[in-house]
């Protein structure tokens, strides 16, 4: 194996496999660095996507797809149902597949992948990080690079390393908790969102099907709930009432950094992507999508500085994300800013109010004019669930 | 400079007072990503606060979804029964 190469990725999330993809297929050397023993292993993920966002960033390959998705269902905590009618359809995703194929795809493309690779720290030199320092069997190397790309997820620590503060607040960090269900009765083509302060205060608790009698079913809840009741214990209360005679096949932790994109994205020749970058979408936590967006950018600036031996051409990235994404998370945030504050009562009362609509009218739009009229900022709780899946 | 390594432990530093319940960590990284410190080395399915670097903020603790992190509220010196 070489000791150098032009780009080392640290992460073979789908932010960082894309990366490598685009990188790699420019004829640059690539060395992905993963530090579980497989990509894409364990799922800590609802696996749910916009069926628009992913189709727009790839070709499809069916064999990702679990279910697909034309219905949503929200509940409110009275246990009143609205089924807005969404529009537009998405997917759950098998993210074993779907994560290990964008590996491959940049291996195809000449990138060098290395599980089992975990990174423990850059090395500085006089022009900025000259390489990075990592784990395999046992054994510490150092590989040499012209740029770094911090892909490491929720956990990322190469911001820090290049000088960057990434730690997600408590408030903004929505600590989750999901298990893998099956011989459960549940609908294939409908995703559940439970809200309320009983069920997931700060947050909401959802039902993704998974194909054949199982779902994903999780919860995610702001540090500052999880400290006063852990995630799990609502997981597992909610999960003995509903699918009472469910075979829990999985049981996972994470954490969705839902904050806004990180102020720096770039420092010097480090440049980071998906959530090592904080580029979920902070309303719905979903980050499939949105990171690799960041990455296809990414990919591109790092091209170029590769390309024209100038490292400042890094910094379009930061300035595509901004203008393309950036912005509308920022809005998206304090969008969750007030839905958090959002009293039970009233979320009870919306829901009763647009149950009280004729059937054709409980679009999302019928259900956005009775939130308006009625209660103003209840428009923020539809658009959240809105765009959890289905758009970005 | 080489961040990142483990330096071998000053044995004066008071031992930290946060357990880790290492049967019910799932290795998730939700503490890592509140640790303002840089103090918590997680690897595919090992967990490890660095006590020089950890500042006992305790987020980490409240963050995590299983509450695999205790706080015991006393300092242990180490080498003291
Ligand atoms: C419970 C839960 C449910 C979610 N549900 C959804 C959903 O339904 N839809 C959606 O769009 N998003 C969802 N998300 C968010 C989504 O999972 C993430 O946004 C997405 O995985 C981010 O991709 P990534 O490539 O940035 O990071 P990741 O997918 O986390 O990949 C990072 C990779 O880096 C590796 N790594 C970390 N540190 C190192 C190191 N030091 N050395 C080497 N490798 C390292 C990790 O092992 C990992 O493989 C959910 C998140 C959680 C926690
Ligand atoms: S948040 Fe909890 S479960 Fe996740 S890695 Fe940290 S200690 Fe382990
Ligand atoms: S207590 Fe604070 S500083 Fe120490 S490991 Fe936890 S989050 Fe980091």
């Amino acid at each position: 194996m070489n000791d150098r190469y032009d780009v080392v990725v640290i992460g073979a999330g789908p932010a960082g496999s894309v990366a490598a993809l685009g990188i790699a297929r420019e004829g640059f050397s690539v060395l992905l660095l993963e530090k579980d023993p497989q990509v894409g292993i364990p799922v800590r993920c609802g696996e749910a996507v916009s069926a628009r966002s992913l189709e727009a960033l790839t070709d499809v390959d069916p064999h990702w797809i679990t279910a697909t998705i034309r219905r949503f269902r929200l509940v409110a905590p009275s246990g009143a149902m609205v089924e807005p009618d969404i529009g537009g359809h998405g997917y759950i995703l098998d993210r074993v597949r779907f994560d290990g194929d964008l590996a491959r795809a940049a291996v195809d493309a000449g990138a060098v992948l290395l599980t089992d690779a975990y990174a423990y720290g850059l090395v500085t030199g006089a022009n900025g990080f000259e390489g990075v320092l990592y784990e395999h069997e046992g054994e510490c190397r150092r590989v040499s690079a012209r740029i770094i790309i911090g892909a490491d997820g929720v956990e990322s620590r190469v911001g820090r390393w290049a000088g960057i503060e990434t730690a997600a607040t408590l408030r903004d960090m929505e600590c989750c908790t999901q298990m893998t269900l099956s011989n459960i009765d549940t609908a294939r083509d409908t995703c559940t969102f439970y809200f309320g302060s009983a069920i997931a205060p700060e947050g909401y608790l959802w039902v993704f099907p998974k194909g054949d009698r199982q779902a994903n079913v999780g919860i995610g809840i702001s540090g500052t709930a999880a400290q006063k009741r852990r995630p799990i214990s609502f997981l597992r209360e909610f999960v003995s009432s509903h699918f009472p005679g469910a075979v829990v096949s999985r049981v996972v932790a994470g954490g969705d950094p839902c904050a806004e994109t990180l102020r720096r994205i770039t420092a010097q020749n480090v440049v980071l992507v998906g959530d090592a970058a904080r580029q979920v979408n902070p309303l719905s936590g979903g980050g499939i999508t949105s990171g690799m967006q960041a990455a296809e950018m990414a990919a591109r600036a790092v091209v170029r500085a590769l390309r024209e031996k100038r490292p400042s051409r890094l910094s379009e990235y930061p300035r595509e994300w901004r203008r393309k994404i950036g912005a509308k998370h920022r809005t998206y945030y304090r969008m969750k800013e007030v839905v958090r504050r959002f009293p039970d009562a009233a979320l009870d009362d919306i829901a009763e109010r647009v149950l009280r609509l004729p059937p054709e009218k409980r679009t999302l739009w019928g259900v956005f004019k009775t939130a308006l009229v009625h209660h103003p900022s209840l428009l923020w709780e539809m658009v959240r669930t809105f765009h959890i899946s289905l758009s970005d | 400079m080489e961040r990142g390594r483990r330096v071998p432990r000053d044995s004066s530093i008071p031992r930290l007072p946060i357990t880790i319940l290492e049967g019910v960590c799932d290795y998730c990284g939700c503490c890592v990503g509140v640790c303002s410190a840089d103090a918590i080395e997680l690897r595919a399915s090992s967990i490890e606060i660095d006590e020089e670097r950890c500042t006992l903020c305790m987020k980490c603790v409240h963050a995590c979804p299983l509450g695999a992190l205790l706080y015991q509220g006393t300092l242990k010196i180490e080498g003291k029964p």
